[in-house]
Parts: structure tokens; sequence; C-alpha cells
């Protein structure tokens, strides 16, 4: 139980380490990778949610007892974070496209140069 | 069998999933087949507004559940029903104004956005509500995007970018619920003690709902956009947020002191910002932002209120569309042909309570489901919202094609539209004035009397300090205070809970 909590504990550090890189950065290609940081944490954290029922990957072979079947781990939370990581990943494709075009206008991404245009 | 029955029979779950999937279908096939065109989503639409109506019209709700226990379950009931035939009415109008205005989009990024709010509306556990949510997010990132605006770039970015760290919080909230119940629908959070799951859960709404500070993202998003999709991002995209956070609230009512203090701090934030604002998109933004303070107020009326704001809204961003220059300092100047005016007395009459308009049945409906604190700080909130629109009704009436020959006048959207919502919007209003029968009591007309007299005093009050009062603004929105809010805002409800707790 207590190797749970200590990965627990580093989840939860990275996760709070992406927001601060989210939050402090100015450079606007840095908070995007910042925010991928968040969500590789959370991918990490549902992992391990599943893994409290038990370690081996749940799929079933012939012949297994009910013994074997019950340290296996958890296949809800692992199949809903594939599709978390499939739309995170979108996400950001999009996301970088558009820097790219902003790249344009400030080489330097810099959050303040486009705060600071009047908006319309 | 009465016809009720056979109604409510016909709707097997195959229909509804057919429904649910023909929206994704035509984007599919609209990008290999372009030459379908436009019809199949207006179709689409109009199955959104008949799927809506027998839950509308006879009271019932359908719910389904799909492929057994851990399965999706489905429901459509008096609420959702709103919402979807909101969502059937306004994608229909933006589309038909899209016709004829140059560089709109084509029909696939709003097909996949009507079966994204769709499913939204419709589902009610946490995951499938998710991957709805960020459908709806990408599709609007995608509709902000103006290849002759270089800004609506860096808008559409920024809205991207928040949303999505809302949502990972979000996230974050699901999992944390799945650990304690071993279940992701939103039933479980009946039994479930008020902590971080359903912080971070209400966090990731609110970021969507464009409710308080969360919610700041939408007046730049709103007004840059073009005026059929802002028409279609105030009225409809920002309610996917708040009609989840009435289904939370109608399982777990513990959570209501929570939503209802974030809604009124969100609709008196809107208002004071709409009243000093100098711009007209933002005007209507703001006052988005204020309204779906309201609709969170109260799971039974909040449907109808947001559908009497969405119809509303839409018209008046898409009048918006035609007019020559949206600044408020010399509106009173310039004259608007009948075309422009009709919709923005309409729309705006309706979102201030104008008796016998929708959104004045919408607001009685709202004071009489809340306990007589918040009724009273609905009343007060409606004077502003009559200040609010108080500035739009001063401009003065021109003929017909007289001075609207500008540059803008290719942007002004198809009469099209604009006749369907008017349409819609009162036939809305005598269907429903009909079936609850308000009473427009004598007492009630002097109430709303005091309330229009009182907002326009305010307005006028305010004319003389309104630069000033602009300028004291604190500037909230950028990316920076955007992501911070989120942390502020989560923080302190935690620590609003862990008080409340002490006292209980």
């Amino acid at each position: 139980m207590a190797t749970i909590r200590l990965l627990e504990l580093l989840i939860l550090l990275s996760l709070l380490s992406g927001f601060l890189g989210l939050l402090l950065r100015r450079n606007l290609y840095l908070k995007v990778l910042a925010m991928d940081v968040m969500g590789g944490s959370v991918v990490s954290l549902f992992v391990l949610f599943a893994a409290r029922t038990g370690l081996r990957s749940p799929i079933l072979s012939n012949g297994e007892t009910d013994q074997a079947l019950a340290a296996v781990a958890d296949p809800i939370p692992q199949a809903v974070i594939l599709t978390a990581i499939v739309i995170g990943l979108s996400s950001q494709a999009l996301l970088l496209a558009v820097i790219s075009r902003l790249s344009v206008r400030d080489p330097l991404l810099d959050v303040r140069t486009f705060d600071s245009e009047d908006p319309c | 069998m009465t016809p009720e029955a056979i109604l409510v029979s016909l709707l097997t779950p195959a229909v509804v999933v057919g429904w649910l999937l023909a929206p994704y279908l035509l984007a599919f096939f609209g990008a290999l087949v372009p030459e379908l065109g436009e019809w199949p989503l207006l179709l689409c639409c109009l199955a959104t507004v008949l799927m809506a109506l027998p839950s509308l019209l006879l009271g019932e709700s359908i719910s389904l559940n799909l492929v057994g226990s851990n399965g999706i379950s489905l429901s459509i009931d008096a609420t959702a029903a709103w919402f979807l035939l909101l969502n059937g009415v306004v994608l229909g109008a933006t589309r038909l104004a899209s016709r004829n205005l140059e560089g709109a989009s084509g029909p696939l990024v709003p097909a996949v956005m009507l079966g994204g709010l769709n499913t939204c509306f419709v589902v009610t556990d946490l995951i499938s509500l998710y991957v709805a949510l960020e459908v709806v997010g990408i599709a609007a990132f995608l509709l902000q995007l103006r290849r002759e605006a270089p800004r609506s770039f860096w808008i559409a970015l920024r809205y991207l970018l928040v949303a999505s760290t809302a949502m990972t919080l979000y996230l974050i909230g699901t999992g944390l619920v799945y650990v304690r119940t071993g279940s992701f629908s939103m039933e479980a959070l009946a039994g479930l003690e008020l902590g971080s799951a359903q912080v971070l859960i209400l966090l990731g709404l609110f970021s969507k709902g464009g409710l308080f500070l969360p919610g700041l993202w939408l007046p730049r998003s709103h007004a840059a956009a073009r005026p059929e999709v802002a028409a279609l991002h105030s009225g409809v995209v920002v309610t996917a947020g708040v009609l989840p956070l009435l289904r939370l609230m109608q399982i777990d009512p513990g959570l209501t002191p929570l939503v209802r203090w974030i809604g009124i701090a969100s609709a008196v934030l809107g208002l004071l910002r709409a009243l000093t604002e100098t711009d007209l998109r933002r005007l209507l933004a703001w006052s988005t932002l204020s309204q779906m303070g309201l609709v969170a107020l109260s799971p039974m009326a909040g449907g109808l209120m947001a559908f009497a704001h969405g119809l509303g809204k839409a018209l008046l961003f898409l009048m918006s569309g035609g007019v020559d220059s949206t600044h408020l300092n010399s509106w009173r100047q310039r004259p608007l042909p009948a075309r422009l005016q009709v919709p923005l007395w309409i729309g705006s009459l309706s979102i201030a309570g104008f008796p016998w308009l929708i959104g004045s049945i919408a607001k009685s409906e709202l004071e009489s489901a809340l306990p007589p604190f918040w009724a009273a700080a609905v009343l007060l909130a409606s004077i502003g919202s009559v200040a609010v629109y108080a500035r739009l009704w001063g401009a003065p009436w021109c003929a017909p094609n007289g001075s609207n020959k500008g540059s803008n006048a290719v942007q002004s959207p198809s009469g099209g539209s604009i006749t369907l919502l008017v349409v819609v919007l009162i036939g809305a209003s005598a269907l429903i004035s009909l079936a609850v029968a308000p009473s427009h009591d004598a007492e009630k007309l002097a109430v709303t009397g005091l309330i229009f007299a009182l907002g326009l005093l305010l307005d006028r009050g305010l004319q003389r300090w309104r630069p000033a009062l602009e300028r004291r603004w604190p500037d909230l929105e950028s990316l920076q205070d955007l992501i911070g809010s989120l942390a502020v805002v989560g923080a302190g409800m935690l620590l609003s809970l862990h008080v409340m707790e002490g006292w209980g």
C-alpha cells in the first residue's frame, strides 16, 4: 500500500509542476508542453487507480481460475483513459498547428505580445 | 393505446442512437461527398427538435441504458429537452444565416458540433460527458478560426488551452469519483461526501459553461467570432457546461449552495462589466456570462431560462453582423433599418424580461422555483439586465435599405435565419403562455414596470461615469489570469466546503 501512496504523491507532484509551468511560463510552446505534462500525469493517475486491484493485464485466457482473476488490474479506468489520450493528442496537434501560425507574428511566442493587442 | 404511449414507444434505442450518430456520419460523408450540401444537416436539426418534443409536450422522460451495467446511460428528460430544442433551432438558424455570408464555414464542423451538443445534453455519466465536451470544445475552436483575421488564431488558441486545462482537472475529479464509488455515473455522486472530486468536476463545468472567473475566456472569444458563430456559441455552446451542473444539483443537493453562489457571482460580474462596456459584441458576451449564472441557479427552471436566453442572444448576435460599427458611444446617432431593429428589440426585450415574452415567463418560473433570498437576488439582477439593454434601444429607426449599404452589408446575415428565430421566439412565448397561463395581475405588472423604470434610470445615471468606470476594471482576461483563476476558484471552493463543514 505504501508504494501506491508514494506513486500517488509523485504523480500529484508532476501534475502540479505541469500546472505551474502552464501558469508561469511566458512562452506559448512551453505552455503547451506543460499542458502535456499535466495530461501525462492524469493518464498515469488512472493507470495507478486501475492497479489497485492487481498488476496483471486484464486479459482472460482459457482455464483461468478465480484466484488468478482476483489479481487482475481493473480494466475500466484503463479503457476510459485510452479515449482521453486520443483527445489529448488531437488537442495538442491543433494547438501546435495554431502556434506555428502565430510564430509568424512573434517568433518568441511571448504570451504578453498576443494578450496586449486590441481585441477583434 | 393512447397517442402518448405510441409516441414514446416509437423512440426505441435504435432510433435514439441513430439520431445521436447521424450528425457525425454526416460530417464524415460530407467530407467525402461535398455535393451532399446543407440539407442533411438541416434535417438533423429538425430531428433534434422533434426528439425534444415528446418530453416537453407529454412530460415523459426517456432513459436508455446501452451495453449493460458499465455501459452508457442516456436520458431525455424535461430539462434536457429544452436544451435539445434550443440546439436544433439555433444551429439550424445559424446554418441558414451562413448560406449567404462570405467566408462562412461549410457544414462539416457544425455537424460535429450538433452531434457533440446533443450527446452532452443526453448522457448521464461523467466519462461520456467528458468526451462530448471535448468534441464540442474542439469544434468550437475550429469554428472560431477566421482566415481573414489573424487575431482570431490567438483567441481560439486561448480558448482551447483554457478549456483543455479545465477538462484535465475534470478528468482527475472523475478518477477520484471512480476510486471512491466504483462507478462513473453521475448518480454515484449522490452518496459521496463533498470534497476535492466534486470541486474538480465543478471547475471543469464552470469553465465550459462560462461561469464566474473560470468562464472569463468568454467575452473576448464571443466578441471576436463571426456573428453567426458567436450566435451559436453564446446561444447554445456555453449551455453544454451548464446542463450537467443542473443534473448534478438534482442528484446531489449538497452541491446547490456552491453552484448558486458561483452562479450569482457570475450574474453580478457579467452585469457590472456589461453596464460599462462600450462595444456591442462585448456587451452581448458579458450579458451571456451573467445570464448563464442565472440559468445555473435552479435545476427546475434552468432549462426554460437557457432556452429563452439562447433564442434572444442568437437573434442579437446575428443582428450585430449587420450594423456598421459596434461602438456603443455613437449608437444613438446611427439609424438602423427595421430588419435590424426588429430582432434587436424582440431579442433584448425578451432577455430583459418584458411581459408576455418568453424571457419574462422563464424569469418568473425561476423566481418561483427559488427560496426568497435568491428570488430577490434574481429580481435585482433583472434591473441590471434592463439597464444593460436600455442602451441598445436608443438607436433611431430609418427606412429599409436606407443607410446600410456600407462595406459591412455583405456580413449581414440573411433574413431567413432572423425570421425563423423571431417566429420561434414569439411562437414559443405564445405556446408557453397558453400552457403555463402566467397570471399577469396588476401587482406583477407593477413590479415589472418598476424594474424597467429603475433599469432605465440606472442607465441614465451611469452615462456620465461610464468612461471612468470602464478604465478602473482590472483586466482579468489574459491567459495567465484565466489559468490562475482555475486554481483560485478551486481553492476557494475547497476552503468554503471546509468552512461550511465547520459550521454544520
